[in-house]
């Protein structure tokens, strides 16, 4: 992965103390900071300059979040008919990433565009102890992956080492990593219960390599991951988006195969499914940013959720064909779609789709309190 | 904006003595038809006063009126009034020409000409021609909008003509990237068969699509793609009916850029003629397949007629082909 550098750090006065503030200033001494009273000025002037992505990233905003952090995921606003939910939770401690990946959706959906790091944590961390609290016997997990990559600011901010120690104190709660980094180092050595599952969004390496720019390699990815599992963590795996190419079937079992060839059936907590989707704004992005990415191009169509997404009959034979792979390697590690609807769900597990909150706990109740080690 | 030097006194200029061919300042291209402007000046002449600028080969050029001009011409005027204009500099005379313009009507491939000359022209940074040109313009001070109008003002004539007359912008940009054999093929589907907005953006998307993935493979692009989609030979169909070719030309493409989408619709057109429902019955199957849900509707005058109805559709639950109609879903 290539390292974040920002060119500015802008830092709101009222997180001038936070703990990850000073991890950011103390990792970026040589680069110059501008003190806000209030990020929102930045955003009302970006929004009449509307830099381009690539140069808003080069600036880095540490700020206070002053709303609530923990939400649903976003896949539950279309549960029911159109997709379904498998009761999931995020808390958004960063939003947007500086790596590139042609496909994000992230280029068209935040109407900020500095990478933005919210320093308040103990704010985060009061606000899921309430809910977590109030709620003893729902089991939550819990990601930070929606907005920002999980670990990819890491190395500056520190963020992780709080999180998992603040989630080993829970039986109720799990914490789940998201990232295409392998920024672990900070995760090596805490006391995390059990309660933590380091996860990776994968595609057979042609694919990391076309289209997710600025990424760790698949080669890097897989080791962070061993070192994670070495340090007691169990990993998931998010073969998410799926490709439709000449020669996806020899690629994607190949990378099954060799997920279970390096990581031991009960060290994976987990292994999502998703194609790619796209909304037809983000495909004429893609067009004119990334012209020489062949994802567009697919046979996609517009489904219900407002998306294109590959016509069913294609993603069907994609997930059908992955869960087999897996199932022949390891038949108890549990496979979930992410953001499908519930027919395809029948077509491709030949059943009718688990109730969320099944689905919810049968994903959290794989994780036992105390992990393997 | 106020004149730079004392206004200068009206003059009676001979047309012969104005070199119109100068374009220095002006803001309106010169293709762009003079509607109403003619007439006017045909039926009560010339009422505003051109400005104009000594020019360095001792004609006159043109700093504001380049329509009132070639209105003036086309209508047989010898001469016209104007304001000679000796000591304004060139970016004077056209901050003056902008304001002069704002006061009505702008088409975006004004405001686009007037940016594109401010920043290459006059060399105004991006900042003022947001902060201050934008708002000057009518139109919204944003990054954004600056971005699609200098695009807009740099393409060349031919998109910009076809932008006048039919073409959406952001299609014109993309289309900017095709070679010029391949722009005029589609130019020319658009004056064959005047679609609207939104068939002509479908239309280009299959062809833009099919190219890339041609042009990928190694191959001509276009060419190959309207000739082997079968679209080529739709097009040269002259007996059939313009909307129906189109149509046509459309599901050609349409079968090339989703073959199994299309293979599935092939599909279920064959069952549902083979389970023979009456008219009164729709059959509607969830777009693009994706759903969970087949929709029958039907409508009778009577009892009687609902009974058969009711028959027929009780006949159709026990066919084969409705199952098979169910598993495309």
């Amino acid at each position: 992965m290539v390292s974040y550098r920002p060119d500015k750090i802008y830092v709101e006065r009222c997180v001038a103390d936070s703990w990850v503030t000073r991890n950011v200033l103390r990792r970026l001494a040589d680069t110059p900071v501008e003190w806000l009273d209030d990020s929102r000025a930045l955003l009302s002037e970006s929004r009449r300059l509307s830099p381009s992505l690539a140069a808003a990233k080069r600036s880095l905003v540490l700020a206070r979040h002053k709303g609530r952090f923990f939400k649903d995921c976003p896949a539950s606003r279309s549960r029911g008919e159109r997709n379904v939910c498998c009761n999931y939770f995020v808390v958004n401690y960063a939003s947007n990433c500086h790596m590139e990946c042609s496909y994000c959706y992230l280029q068209t959906h935040l109407n900020f565009p500095h990478l933005v790091v919210y320093a308040n944590y103990r704010d985060l961390l009061q606000e899921l102890e309430t809910r977590f609290r109030s709620h003893p016997k729902t089991p939550f997990r819990v990601g930070t992956g929606e907005l920002a990559d999980s670990l990819a600011l890491d190395p500056l901010t520190r963020y992780s080492v709080p999180l998992v120690e603040f989630f080993s104190r829970f039986d109720n709660a799990i914490l789940e990593f998201k990232t295409k980094s392998d920024c672990v180092d900070n995760l090596m050595g805490l006391e995390h219960g059990g309660r933590t599952v380091v996860s990776w969004s994968i595609n057979p390496r042609p694919v990391q390599e076309r289209e997710e720019h600025r990424t760790a390699s698949i080669d890097r990815r897989l080791r962070a991951a061993e070192r994670c599992v070495a340090g007691g963590y169990r990993v998931g795996f998010h073969l998410d988006p799926m490709i439709h190419y000449p020669g996806w079937e020899r690629d994607y079992e190949d990378l099954v195969d060799e997920i279970f060839r390096r990581f031991p059936p009960r060290s994976v907590a987990w292994i999502s499914l998703g194609s790619l989707r796209l909304s037809a704004e983000l495909k004429a992005f893609m067009r004119s940013r990334f012209p020489r990415s062949a994802l567009p191009l697919g046979e996609l169509v517009p489904v219900p959720d407002g998306k294109l997404r590959y016509f069913w009959p294609i993603r069907v034979q994609m997930y059908r064909s992955t869960v087999e792979w897996v199932r022949d390697r390891s038949p108890r590690t549990p496979v979930y779609l992410c953001m499908e609807r519930p027919g395809v769900w029948s077509k491709v597990f030949a059943q009718a789709p688990p109730d969320e909150k099944r689905l919810g706990r049968r994903l959290a109740g794989n994780l036992p309190v105390t992990a393997a080690r | 904006m106020s004149f730079p030097e004392p206004p200068p006194a009206l003059e009676n200029v001979d047309l012969a003595r104005i070199d119109g061919s100068d374009e220095t300042l002006a803001i309106t291209p010169a293709w762009f038809p003079l509607g109403r402007l003619a007439a006017s000046i045909r039926s009560v002449g010339v009422v505003t006063p051109l400005h104009l600028q000594p020019a360095p080969g001792g004609d006159l050029r043109i700093a504001m009126g380049f329509s009132r001009y070639r209105a003036a011409r086309a209508s047989g005027v010898r001469a016209v009034p104007a304001l000679v204009r000796t000591r304004a500099s060139d970016r004077k005379l056209f901050d003056c020409a902008l304001a002069e313009k704002a006061a009505g009507p702008l088409h975006d491939l004004e405001r686009a000409r007037a940016l594109v000359k401010l920043r290459e022209q006059f060399g105004v940074e991006e900042e003022s021609l947001i902060d201050r040109y934008l708002p000057l313009l009518n139109a919204p001070p944003s990054r954004y909008r600056l971005r699609f109008l200098l695009r807009l003002g740099r393409l060349d004539e031919v998109l910009q003509r076809a932008v006048h007359r039919v073409l959406d912008p952001e299609t014109a940009f993309r289309l900017a990237a095709w070679t010029v054999a391949e722009r005029e093929l589609f130019l020319g589907l658009l004056t064959r068969y005047e679609p609207g907005r939104n068939r002509q953006r479908e239309l280009f998307d299959l062809l833009d699509d099919l190219r890339s993935a041609e042009r990928r493979r190694g191959s001509a692009g276009l060419d190959r793609v309207w000739k082997s989609s079968g679209a080529g030979e739709a097009d040269e169909d002259a007996g059939t009916v313009r909307p129906l070719r189109f149509r046509r030309i459309l599901d050609c493409l349409h079968r090339l850029r989703r073959p199994h989408l299309s293979r599935h619709q092939d599909r279920y057109r064959r069952l549902k003629g083979d389970l023979k429902i009456p008219p009164q019955i729709r059959l509607q199957v969830p777009p693009y397949f994706e759903g969970d849900q087949l929709s029958f509707s039907f409508s009778c005058r009577n009892q009687a007629e609902f009974r058969h109805l009711v028959g027929r559709l009780e006949e159709m639950g026990n066919r084969r082909e409705l199952g098979r109609i169910f598993e495309l879903l």
